[in-house]
């Protein structure tokens, strides 16, 4: 039986990212609802608990516009590098193997491995479902979280409205306002100049150790190597 | 990101999948503003204004300054130099608000803690407070791209 701390060895790189993405969903919330009490207070109204403020539009908008932000990126990431090249960067595969590769790369239906995933095997919808599976869970999360953005969102900043003595807004007003649109663009733009970032840095800089670069002594012309 | 090919593991997909739909559950809890507080609804909000002005009506000053918000009262002690409860009956507001006690909501707009009640000639503006709402602002008039002009506000 495999020992706990082989578990935990085998599986470090979710739980480190899982524990601080929930230290840092902690740290949001205990300063997002000192920042909520602040403008009740600026209004002479009275503050909430942070029980009461996690449970917020106000909190919820603050959550899913950065999600959908972050599987947008992941989602453009993951179909972009099927198509898409960049000389010298281990992001992007190599220079000729642009596309969806062969079957016996992806080692599907009859080039499959007695390992191979289940739904890899026989050819049919399961295989096609399951070869853009990755692009799909992503894209779906996205707009489901951007769903959720524009919801609590409208909620949220309706009730900044009542509160300054201003008219609510619908939904779908709502889709037209530019704090909605603010809200998006702004991560958005991050999102986007982080993988160009790494597409680009990841030529030139290195990290020994890590997938993500380069072995240190690679040249900057070689395309598609990890370290 | 990077190309790497997991190695294949044994996976208990039923816990899995439970586990899976308890935590979406909860996610979808959460994210849905409802959470576990009960909140108080629009027609309660309608119920606050209609006795607000139901008071106003029988000129009782005292049990229509129990439906502001302590900063409202605070605000309009401040600005009137006197009681809440005469305030409200006195002068110019006074009329203001007698004239408009015969109306009754058409509707209410609530998001998070905050409310919105319309009224034939008049906007009314609330908050929660426990488990109800208060007045944080009556005798509203619109003002086009600014926030309404009321007789009787809070800071």
């Amino acid at each position: 039986m495999t020992s706990i701390r082989t578990r935990a060895r085998e599986n470090g790189l979710s739980l480190f990212f899982g524990t601080i993405f929930v230290a840092a969903v902690v740290g949001q919330a205990v300063s997002g609802v000192a920042l909520f009490n602040e403008e009740q207070r600026s209004a002479g109204l009275g503050p909430i608990t942070i029980a009461e403020y996690v449970t917020t539009s106000a909190f919820a908008v603050d959550v899913t516009e950065n999600w959908q932000s972050e599987f947008l990126q992941f989602l453009l990431y993951v179909v972009a590098t099927v198509f898409f090249l960049q000389r010298g960067s281990p992001e992007s595969k190599p220079l000729d193997d642009a596309g969806r590769e062969s079957d016996e790369e992806q080692k599907v239906a009859e080039h499959a491995t007695p390992d191979s995933p289940a739904w890899a095997r026989a050819r049919g919808w399961r295989l096609r479902l399951y070869s853009r599976s990755l692009s799909l869970v992503m894209g779906t999360i996205f707009v489901l979280s951007w769903l959720t953005q524009s919801v609590t969102g409208s909620v949220a900043y309706s009730e900044a409205q009542m509160r300054d003595l201003q008219d609510p807004v619908t939904w779908t007003e709502y889709l037209q306002l530019p704090d909605f649109w603010s809200r998006t663009f702004q991560n958005w733009q991050s999102e986007f100049l982080a993988v160009a970032a790494m597409v680009i840095l990841s030529i030139y800089l290195r990290e020994r150790g890590s997938p993500e670069s380069k072995p240190v002594g690679t040249p900057h012309t070689s395309t598609g190597i990890e370290g | 990101m990077g190309r790497a090919y997991a190695r294949p593991v044994t996976l208990r997909s039923g816990r899995r999948r439970s586990l899976a739909t308890c935590a979406t559950i909860a996610v979808a809890a959460v994210l849905s503003g409802t959470g576990c507080t009960a909140r108080p609804t629009s027609a309660a909000a309608e119920s606050t204004v209609t006795a607000f002005y139901d008071a106003i009506a029988r000129a009782d000053g005292p049990a229509a300054c129990d439906l502001l918000a302590p900063v409202t009262v605070e605000a309009l002690e401040d600005d009137a130099d006197e009681p809440c409860g005469d305030a409200l009956l006195d002068g110019k507001l006074g009329e203001m608000l007698t004239s408009r006690a015969g109306q009754r909501p058409t509707s209410a707009s609530v998001a998070g803690r905050q409310a919105q009640v319309l009224l034939p000639s008049d906007v009314v503006f609330l908050t929660v407070s426990g488990t109800g709402w208060l007045i944080t602002a009556v005798g509203c008039d619109e003002r086009p791209d600014r926030p309404y002009d009321c007789a009787v506000e809070g800071s």
